[in-house]
């Protein structure tokens, strides 16, 4: 269990300011398993993946910005990246930027007779963006993305 | 001995979005890992839609599996034959039993769906054939269990992107199996372009 390596970055047990600037449920760090992939429901529909690190905590959303696959069912790799379950993309944990796609050597030579409707270098950049929090009294609260708010 | 068998059910989502997932290789040994955990590629003919690939596990040890032509006849229908073990020299039901598999999506036109009809056909020698029952009950349990996790998948995209939303594999960027005559034959939000057979 996480507990005493999750500072508190808000001392005090008040939760932050202003309360619509976070999700309504706040997470509890002291039941998070540490270097596993955490699912937690925020509230209001919003589900995220909590991996704690040695000092911070790493939250997304539940959703690979690939597909949509369901990153709550993702392995949390050696190298600190977090592989989604359903085309193997990788994402660094501590950017959240996609660091590999393994179809490109699995699928290399299909690729590489692949008809001109497929074009690799349009590609987007894919990636994880990590939710920033505040932790108080042992609970991380989640911040709104500042559209949400 | 020729066996026949047929595997029946709906697929709830439009043809043009089951097409697309049986295309979309690059998921087959992520989301289906637990059947298999190498997808390697032997030889391709694009002008036939035609692949010959090898699907490998790891067990005790050895890397075992089997090689098998697929062949995609547009607009929805999949075929898997000379299906061989690997290595070659395996104890396999593969070396005496001959299988053919043919699976055809067609469209419920009331609800924009998908009849997904899977169509084996065995060649046992005699003394399989008391097993005949067995094997279309292992092959029917492998099927279900992975269209199953298909299914989640289509399930999920369609809650989080719409039902008919097949953007993503009509991107330039995304790579699907034959994707020139996926393109042919569907177009944005799953509307087929040409009638469906």
């Amino acid at each position: 269990m996480v507990d005493a390596s999750i500072r508190a970055t808000n001392p005090g047990n008040t939760p932050p300011e202003p309360p619509d600037a976070f999700y309504p449920q706040p997470i509890e760090v002291s039941g998070l398993r540490p270097g596993a992939v955490n699912v937690r429901d925020l509230g209001e529909g919003v589900h995220v993946v909590v991996v704690p690190g040695q000092d911070r905590l790493h939250v997304f959303r539940d959703i690979c910005p690939h597909m949509g696959g369901p990153l709550g069912e993702a392995a949390v790799c050696k190298d600190a990246t977090l592989e989604c379950p359903w085309h193997g993309y990788r994402f660094r944990l501590e950017t959240g930027h996609l660091v590999d796609n393994p179809n490109e050597r699995i699928m290399a030579e299909l690729r590489r007779r692949a008809p001109d409707c497929f074009k690799p270098d349009k590609a987007p950049r894919y990636a994880l963006t990590p939710m920033a929090y505040q932790v108080v009294g042992g609970r991380a609260y989640v911040q709104r993305r500042r559209s949400e708010a | 001995m020729k066996y026949h068998f047929t595997v029946e059910y709906e697929i709830d989502c439009p043809v043009a979005i089951a097409v697309a997932v049986y295309l979309d290789a690059e998921h087959y040994i992520f989301l289906h890992k637990k059947y298999s955990d190498t997808y390697e590629v032997l030889s391709y003919e694009p002008e036939t839609c035609k692949i010959f690939i090898r699907e490998s596990w790891e067990l005790l040890g050895l890397r075992i599996g089997q090689t098998c032509m697929t062949e995609y006849v547009p607009p929805a229908e999949f075929l898997n034959y000379d299906i061989e073990p690997y290595p070659r020299w395996l104890p396999s039901v593969h070396h005496v039993m001959k299988t053919r598999t043919r699976v055809v999506y067609t469209e419920i036109p009331e609800r924009n769906s998908t009849w997904s009809t899977l169509e084996i056909d065995l060649d046992l020698p005699f003394w399989l054939w008391p097993f005949r029952r067995w094997i279309e009950r292992a092959i029917t349990r492998l099927k279900v269990e992975k269209d199953e996790q298909d299914i989640d998948m289509i399930r999920r995209r369609a809650a989080l992107f719409g039902r008919e939303n097949n953007s993503i594999y009509l991107a330039d960027h995304q790579f699907i199996l034959h994707k020139d005559h996926y393109l042919k034959h569907f177009g944005p939000n799953s509307k087929p372009l040409a009638p469906l057979a």
